[in-house]
C-alpha cells in the first residue's frame, strides 16, 4: 500500500507539474499574444502616424510661411496702389467717351487768359473762344497708361507763348508750388509767323493730357 | 500504525493537490493580471493612435484648405503688385522723361547772331511719327512716338551787313549755345539759303536780308538713349 501510495504521489506530481507548466504555457500565451499580435502592430500604426503628423506640421509651417509670403505680397500691392496713387495725384480724370479732361481745358483757358493768348478772327468764328479745344484722340500706353489729345490754338506775342507754354509744362498748384497740378505731354508746335511783319504770330500746340488710371482693376 | 499512515498519505495528497492548485490559480491569475495590463496597452494605442489620426485628418483638412486658398491668392497678388509695379514705373517714367518745349523756345529767343538781325518765320517742332508713315500694327506707336524723339524745323530771315562767312560761322555759334535744345532734339544746324538774298532798297553794297533754314538732329530726349 506504501508503494501504492508513493506511485500516486509521483504521479499527481507529474500531472500536477504538466498542469502548472501548461497553465503556465496557456496564462502566459495570451498576454504574449495579445502584445504581440495587438499592441506591437498598433504601437506601429501610431508611431507611423506620430511620424506623419510630425511631417504634417512641417508641411503646415511651411504653407504658413508661403501664406506670410501672399500676405507680403498682398502688402506689398497695397503700398504699391497707394505710392500709385500718390505719384497719380496730378493726371487728370478723363471724360473717356467725349475724348475730353474738361478741368484741364478750363485750366488751360484760363491759363491763356492770363498770357494773353487771342485768336485769329476767323478761327474766332470758327472755335469761338476755345483756344484750347479737343483733339479727339486718345492713345494707350504699354502699361495701361493713357493720355487725351487737346490743341492750344492762338495769336500771340512769342514771350507770352513762350510764359504759357513754360507754366502749361509744369503747371503747378497756386496754392502750394511744389504741387504739380497736371502732366502735360507737348507733341507738336507749329509756329507761322505774323505775314504782315507785326510781332503777334499763330501758334497751334498739340499736347496730351495724361490722365488717372483705375488703379483698382490693375492686376485683377 | 497502518491507519496513521493512511491519513498522513491523505493529507498529503490534499496538500499536493492543493499546491498544484494554488499554483495554477496563480499562474492563470498573474497571467490573467499579465493579459489585462498588456490589453490596457493595448487600449491606450488604440485610443492615442485614434486621436493621431484625427490631428491627421484635421490638419491634412487645414492645409488642403489654406492650400488650395492659396493656390487662388498667390497668384492674384503677385499680379495685381506687378501690374502695380509696371503701372508705377511707366508713371514715373512718363513724369519723368516728358519731354519739355519751354528750354527749345527759350533757346531760340535768347541766342542770335551779334552783327546781324534775325527773324524767325515759322517753326515746328514734331514727333518722328507725324513726319513719317504710322505703324498700325502697334497699338502703342503713337504714345511711344509721343515719348520719342523731336524734330525741330525752323525759317526765317537774317539781316546781314558783313560777309556771309562771317554770319555763318556767327550762326554756328549761335547753335553751339543753344544747350537747350540739346536734350530733345540735339544741336542745330543753319543753313543760309544765299539764292534767295532780298538787297535792301536794291543797294548790294548794304545790308540785305537772306532767308535761313534750321534743323535739329532727330535725337531722342532721353538721356540713356541719346546718340553717342
Amino acid at each position: 500500500m506504501a508503494e501504492k501510495g508513493l506511485g500516486s504521489s509521483g504521479s499527481e506530481w507529474t500531472a500536477g507539474i504538466i498542469a502548472i507548466v501548461a497553465a503556465l504555457l496557456l496564462g502566459g500565451a495570451v498576454p504574449v499574444g495579445v502584445y504581440a499580435g495587438l499592441y506591437k502592430p498598433k504601437e506601429k500604426e501610431r508611431v507611423a502616424a506620430e511620424q506623419k503628423l510630425t511631417s504634417l506640421d512641417s508641411e503646415w509651417e511651411l504653407v504658413i510661411q508661403r501664406q506670410d509670403r501672399v500676405r507680403g505680397l498682398e502688402d506689398d500691392a497695397e503700398k504699391m496702389a497707394e505710392r500709385l496713387t500718390a505719384i497719380e495725384a496730378p493726371f487728370a480724370l478723363a471724360d473717356v467717351e467725349r475724348m475730353d479732361v474738361t478741368e484741364v481745358r478750363t485750366r488751360l483757358l484760363t491759363l491763356a487768359d492770363k498770357h494773353h493768348l487771342e485768336l485769329l478772327p476767323e478761327r474766332q468764328q470758327q472755335l469761338g473762344s476755345e483756344r484750347v479745344y479737343i483733339g479727339n484722340q486718345r492713345i494707350s500706353f504699354p502699361k495701361g497708361l493713357h493720355a487725351t489729345k487737346l490743341i492750344i490754338e492762338a495769336r500771340a506775342y512769342y514771350h507770352d507763348f513762350g510764359r504759357f507754354v513754360t507754366e502749361l509744362e509744369t503747371l503747378r498748384d497756386p496754392a502750394d508750388e511744389t504741387k504739380i497740378m497736371n502732366v502735360i505731354i507737348p507733341e507738336k508746335l507749329i509756329c507761322k509767323g505774323d505775314p504782315n511783319g507785326g510781332s503777334r504770330h499763330v501758334f497751334i500746340l498739340h499736347v496730351f493730357v495724361v490722365e488717372k488710371r483705375d488703379i483698382n482693376s490693375i492686376g485683377r | 500504525m497502518f491507519e496513521l499512515n493512511l491519513i498522513k498519505d491523505k493529507a498529503k495528497a490534499r496538500q499536493r493537490r492543493r499546491v498544484i492548485f494554488l499554483s495554477v490559480v496563480s499562474i492563470v491569475f498573474l497571467a490573467g493580471l499579465l493579459g489585462i495590463f498588456v490589453g490596457s496597452l493595448f487600449w491606450r494605442e488604440t485610443i492615442r493612435l485614434k486621436s493621431v489620426n484625427e490631428d491627421i485628418a484635421r490638419k491634412q483638412g487645414e492645409i488642403d484648405k489654406l492650400n488650395a486658398e492659396l493656390e487662388i491668392r498667390e497668384p492674384a497678388a503677385r499680379k495685381r503688385r506687378n501690374g502695380l509695379i509696371e503701372a508705377w514705373e511707366e508713371d514715373a517714367s512718363v513724369r519723368q522723361d516728358r519731354p519739355f518745349f519751354n528750354p527749345i523756345l527759350s533757346d531760340m529767343a535768347e541766342h542770335h547772331p551779334a552783327s546781324a538781325e534775325f527773324w524767325y518765320n515759322d517753326i515746328t517742332i514734331s514727333t518722328s511719327g507725324s513726319r513719317g508713315p504710322a505703324n498700325t500694327e502697334d497699338p502703342y506707336a503713337p504714345a511711344k512716338d509721343l515719348m520719342g524723339s523731336r524734330g525741330l524745323e525752323a525759317s526765317g530771315y537774317i539781316e546781314i551787313e558783313a560777309s556771309d562767312i562771317v554770319t555763318e560761322s556767327e550762326l554756328n555759334q549761335v547753335a553751339k549755345q543753344m544747350d537747350g535744345m540739346l536734350r530733345l532734339v540735339g544741336e542745330p544746324k543753319f543753313n543760309l539759303e544765299i539764292s534767295g538774298e532780298a538787297p535792301q532798297s536794291g543797294d548790294t553794297e548794304a545790308s540785305r536780308y537772306v532767308p535761313f533754314n534750321m534743323r535739329a538732329a532727330q535725337t531722342t530726349f532721353r538721356p540713356d538713349q541719346q546718340a553717342p
